[in-house]
């Protein structure tokens, strides 16, 4: 599914994409958004809970990138703060950079991510 | 306090602050503003304990479990008569006997049915927490001068941390609290309709789409430099060549314009970009898989 929008004055579309909520691990879900973003050449903006027909799932919103060289992406899960900032901490010192926080179902749980891209 | 005859109750409260009234207006008059500050807030500190006593027997009544039905009886509200009052600036002392003592004639049976819906623990801790915004108020405006919280202002409060302790405010703040609750449920939540789930990757297949989308980013970069433009040119129609093979993606590539015999590279690599985008987002796998195996095949 993709949309039309403009963003700083460019056209560039949207991608929703949706994860069964059975996913089998964050790294199966981190394996998965990193083919998407390949296949649709598009960078990775949100991951959050949604309902597809009625069927719980992780929506994944992508949007068109084809300048620039993606590369690799890493989930954390996080449950308190504490855990977000150390998370943080520990990705900012590797150099990688924090996209954004999110929320994904794993084994049809929901957990609540951190969505770092790593650094090239 | 007897909590169970209102009318007395109300008549002891008046008649313990009117000394406390009267000091405070005849400080006005002499415009001794400190005075009246003090006169103000000894009468709210004084009203506060009659309205926690008549709190705590009120719930005590109800942990003993006294027939529900009952207490539609006991439910006191800031009633029209006692707003209206306020509203037209009647002396603090008749606000507060007009409140305390109004009653409402009945209940609307949605809200007798709310209220049996209702376990007695949830509505007396609502009960407590409306109480505490109420109190944490009124300590914040004591240190305020008369000037800006004035003495009718202090009734208004004494009579809103009374109504904070009844039912009535129970449901009230019960129901709203379900309404956010409801409209947060409803704003975390994204409701997609009709779009194709995307299967779990493996390593492969994601190491596959990688690579795909590397050697397009080369060629993107290639197609710049005039010196390397005709190779990738090549590459573009060599993986054009082998889309044109499957059926499939043959139809979509004469749907974009464009084939093999292109000799824009530019044109070639955007329209293989576009058709493979199309098909990630119809959730057509195969074909997004053929395509990066073209890629791949003759990219490189």
């Amino acid at each position: 599914m993709a949309s039309e929008h403009s963003r700083r004055g460019k056209m560039s579309a949207n991608h929703t994409r949706a994860y069964a909520a059975n996913m089998s691990s964050l790294n199966g879900l981190e394996l998965t958004c990193e083919k998407e973003e390949a296949d649709l050449a598009a960078r990775i903006t949100s991951l959050q809970l949604a309902t597809d027909d009625g069927a719980d799932v992780t929506a994944g919103i992508y949007e068109d990138d084809d300048e620039t060289a993606l590369g690799n992406l890493a989930l954390e899960k996080y449950e308190t703060d504490v855990d977000e900032q150390s998370l943080k901490a520990i990705h900012n010192t590797k150099g990688d950079t924090f996209l954004f926080n999110g929320e994904a179902y794993v084994q049809s749980d929901p957990i609540k991510v951190l969505v770092f891209r790593e650094k090239a | 306090v007897d909590f169970n005859n209102k009318s007395s109750m109300v008549n002891r409260i008046n008649d313990r602050f009117k000394s406390w009234q009267n000091d405070y207006y005849s400080a006005l008059r002499a415009n001794d503003l400190a005075k009246a500050k003090t006169a103000r807030n000894e009468l709210l500190e004084e009203a506060l304990p009659y309205i926690d006593d008549a709190y705590i027997d009120f719930i005590t009544d109800i942990q003993r479990g006294r027939d529900r039905t009952n207490f539609v009886a006991d439910v006191i509200e800031l009633g029209t008569s006692a707003a209206i009052g306020i509203t037209n600036g009647q002396r603090p002392l008749q606000i507060l006997g007009i409140a305390l003592t109004a009653f409402r004639g009945g209940r609307r049976s949605a809200d007798l049915n709310f209220y049996k819906e209702q376990s007695t623990p949830v509505l007396i801790l609502k009960m407590d927490g409306n109480r505490a915004k109420v109190r944490a108020v009124i300590l914040t405006r004591e240190k305020t001068s008369v000037e800006d919280y004035s003495m009718g202002a202090a009734i208004s409060d004494i009579v809103d941390y009374y109504n904070a302790g009844t039912l009535v405010r129970a449901f009230t703040e019960l129901q709203k609290d379900t309404a956010i609750q409801t409209r947060a449920s409803e704003d975390k939540v994204l409701e997609l309709k009709g779009v194709k789930i995307t299967a779990e990757a493996t390593q492969a297949e994601r190491d596959v789409s990688v690579l795909s989308a590397n050697i397009l980013g080369k060629l993107r970069d290639d197609l710049k430099d005039p010196a390397k433009a005709p190779a990738a040119t090549t590459k573009l129609q060599n993986i054009v060549k082998a889309m044109e093979a499957d059926s499939e993606l043959a139809a979509a590539l004469t749907a974009a314009g464009v084939s093999s015999s292109d000799t824009d590279g530019v044109k070639l690599r955007s329209k293989v970009l576009a058709i493979k985008r199309d098909a990630a987002d119809k959730g057509k796998s195969t074909q997004v898989d053929k395509i990066n195996q073209a890629i791949v095949d003759n990219g490189q």
